[in-house]
């Protein structure tokens, strides 16, 4: 009689254990532990990059569209002209990153930057911004 | 195979229904989501990028963590606690986890028992309680996904209000996360507490949720 083996090739993965992986994968995935941070954070920094460069146009265009329009209605200005009068001090060094689904801050030495993913990378809704205990912060860019 | 469809009506039918429910709550909540993301000036997402998202997963999950709740302390609590009149509980004088005969385990098993039911030990602890540790694993997992998937949500939006994201620990601390649990919490205790008591006063005609239309109303544990 023909002996029956089993197909495939070496040991397979219990199933508990491939659950478990399964499920940590998931859990770090829904909770914002993803490399996405670092573009965040690179985001902010060439935003900051542009305004200490006086890149005026560069720095409009990394605004989202929504913060971009909102900032000249408000100031009855063009974008360029806001920023140029802006008094943000130098943001300093990158002291947290956190990222959430399609939203993300930056929290720099002097600084926090509020991002939103879009279609060509991050983009900032928010700069320049203070803390205002559990109130939303106080923002120089975009913001409330 | 029509024996097996047949056989297996009631669990095809609810995994059917949860199915195509779940695909409904992905559809609607995909489109609630683009709205409010357009109301905040942002860009909108592709479904397959909504039902990888946290704001989904939490959804889903607060949901099943109350459902599994709800059967584990039906479960648990029909062990000890009864209801006069109602086919959701046990006899009167039946209270506890019966005897080894009454419960077929042991020496009591027959041919047809399973397994661990007839052997002693460890095996037949844990199979004697498998329903409820299933039912309270699950609740927990789900409980578990629902604080990491909640968190991520709700940091999202604070986000979004150009408010500080938070941490685990504040975020199973908030307000959002017990709102979230308890609102789902309250309606699965009604639903069992309601059906625990209509049960004695009202009837359903080949149910063997119901009492026989017959049967007495102070008539306990009597299945139609």
């Amino acid at each position: 009689m023909r002996n029956r083996t089993r197909s495939g090739v070496g040991p397979s993965m219990k199933p508990g254990m491939y659950l478990t992986v399964v499920a940590i994968a998931a859990l770090l995935a829904l909770t914002g532990c993803a490399p996405e941070g670092t573009a965040a954070a690179d985001a902010a920094r060439e935003f900051h990059q542009a305004l200490s460069g006086s890149e005026w146009s560069a720095a409009c265009s990394m605004l989202a569209s929504d913060t971009r329009e909102k900032t000249a209605r408000e100031q009855e200005s063009s974008c360029e002209d806001h920023l140029r009068n802006l008094q943000i001090q130098e943001p300093g060094t990158v002291t947290r990153t956190e990222t959430y689904g399609r939203g993300a801050f930056v929290e720099f030495e002097n600084d926090a930057v509020f991002l939103a993913a879009a279609e060509g990378g991050w983009k900032i809704t928010a700069a320049g911004c203070t803390p205002n205990g559990d109130a939303p912060y106080t923002c120089e860019v975009g913001g409330n | 195979m029509k024996k097996a469809i047949r056989n297996n009506g009631l669990s095809l039918f609810f995994g059917l229904i949860f199915l195509l429910a779940l695909l409904g709550q992905g559809l609607t909540g995909h489109a609630l989501f683009n709205e409010e993301q357009l109301a905040n000036g942002l860009e909108e997402i592709s479904l397959g990028q909504y039902l990888a998202s946290s704001h989904f997963a939490v959804d889903v999950s607060e949901n099943w963590q109350s459902e599994y709740l709800q059967f584990l302390l039906y479960i648990m609590a029909t062990i000890w606690l009864v209801q006069k009149g109602s086919p959701e509980s046990k006899e009167l004088d039946q209270t506890g986890i019966e005897s080894d005969k009454d419960q077929l385990v042991g020496e009591h098993s027959n041919e047809k028992s399973p397994a661990w039911a007839k052997v002693d030990g460890w095996r037949r602890t844990v199979f004697s309680n498998s329903l409820g540790m299933t039912m309270g694993l699950i609740f927990v997992l789900c409980w578990l996904v629902q604080s990491f998937a909640g968190n991520s949500a709700y940091n999202e939006e604070q986000i979004q209000n150009f408010q500080q994201p938070v941490t685990w620990t504040e975020y199973i601390a908030s307000a959002e996360f017990w709102n979230r649990t308890l609102q789902n919490w309250q309606s699965e205790f009604l639903a069992v507490g309601s059906m625990v008591v209509l049960s004695i006063y009202l009837r359903q005609r080949g149910s063997p949720e119901s009492k026989p239309v017959g049967a007495a109303h102070d008539d306990t544990a009597s299945t139609g």
